[in-house]
């Protein structure tokens, strides 16, 4: 295996301070989200694409059914969004990557958190994972969205797996959600869509 | 998952903080700096999924615990942009 990360970080630091010999530890540096910049286009290039313009929001419909982790097991109902509508407002077709974060977090004390399952027609990235009740789910979806066009995304949602499990008890979880759309040429755009009401599951 | 950079990727870095690539069926090189950077000069071929987060973990300091789901998310793009690409593939 090659040289370590922290040791390649040290190794530009130390030929940054060539005046010193002292070799300082890097530790701790703050992450951030990893992404792609795309460079300053040329003359030529330039007046081709246009920048990215979009909306995205969360529509609450039917109520969702809360599936068991693995599946199986007994299904409950609650609030939630099911849909995240994303449209192209822009002036050019958008072709690329959409990247979607969404993290639940409960509202008061709960024994069970809940999570998104699946967003179709989008590929979950890795599983959902649960940390002191709060979840998160990444997802991706490559494809064309056209100029005016409208692409739902349909979510299903699960709850961890809690022995025992309460009963009669309603929780209620804060969504925050981050759509970052990265087109194949061109900068990138951020959304948040809100959420109204915040999702419940009644068991 | 191991992967390596992809075989028609030109680079060119400063240290190990800042890296342009371009690959060479596209007309516009893209950037990556900071976190993104690290995560490129762990990408080698060798390394797997694990060995990266076990690095990340090691020099980063990850408030929000969001750290490996990002990074996954990170090299997705990376992978749909054709700059790396599965170590094992024929």
């Amino acid at each position: 295996m090659g040289a370590q990360l922290s040791e390649i970080l040290n190794e530009e630091i130390e030929s940054k301070e060539s005046g010193f010999s002292r070799r300082r530890v890097v530790k701790g540096v703050a992450w951030s989200v990893p992404v792609i910049v795309t460079a300053v286009a040329s003359p030529a290039a330039a007046a081709s694409p246009s920048s990215v313009s979009a909306t995205a929001s969360w529509v609450t419909g039917a109520a969702p059914q809360y599936s068991k982790i693995g599946g199986g097991g007994t299904k409950y109902s609650g609030t939630a969004p099911s849909v995240l509508s994303l449209k192209n407002t822009g002036l050019s077709a958008f072709s690329g990557t959409v990247s979607v974060t969404v993290t639940l977090t409960p509202v008061g004390s709960v024994l069970v958190g809940i999570g998104v399952e699946s967003l179709a027609p989008a590929t979950r990235s890795g599983s959902v994972s649960f940390s002191q009740h709060v979840s998160t789910s990444s997802f991706s979806y490559t494809g064309t969205i056209s100029v005016g066009q409208t692409i739902s995304f349909q979510a299903s949602y699960n709850y961890e797996t809690i022995n025992p499990k309460p009963s009669n008890v309603t929780y209620t979880f804060r969504m925050a959600t981050s759509v970052v759309l990265t087109p194949s040429v061109g900068a990138s755009i951020s959304l948040a869509p809100t959420t109204s009401p915040d999702p419940t599951i009644r068991f | 998952m191991v992967w390596k950079r992809g075989g028609l990727v030109a680079e060119a870095r400063t240290g190990g903080q800042r890296v342009a690539l371009l690959h060479l069926d596209e007309s516009q090189p893209v950037v990556l700096e900071g976190p993104a950077a690290a995560i490129w000069e762990l990408i080698d071929g060798k390394r797997s999924e694990q060995d990266i987060w076990a690095e990340l973990e090691a020099t980063f300091e990850d408030v929000l615990g969001e750290m490996q789901a990002q990074a996954e998310l990170f090299l997705a793009s990376l992978e749909a942009r054709r700059l790396i690409e599965p170590a094992n593939a024929a």
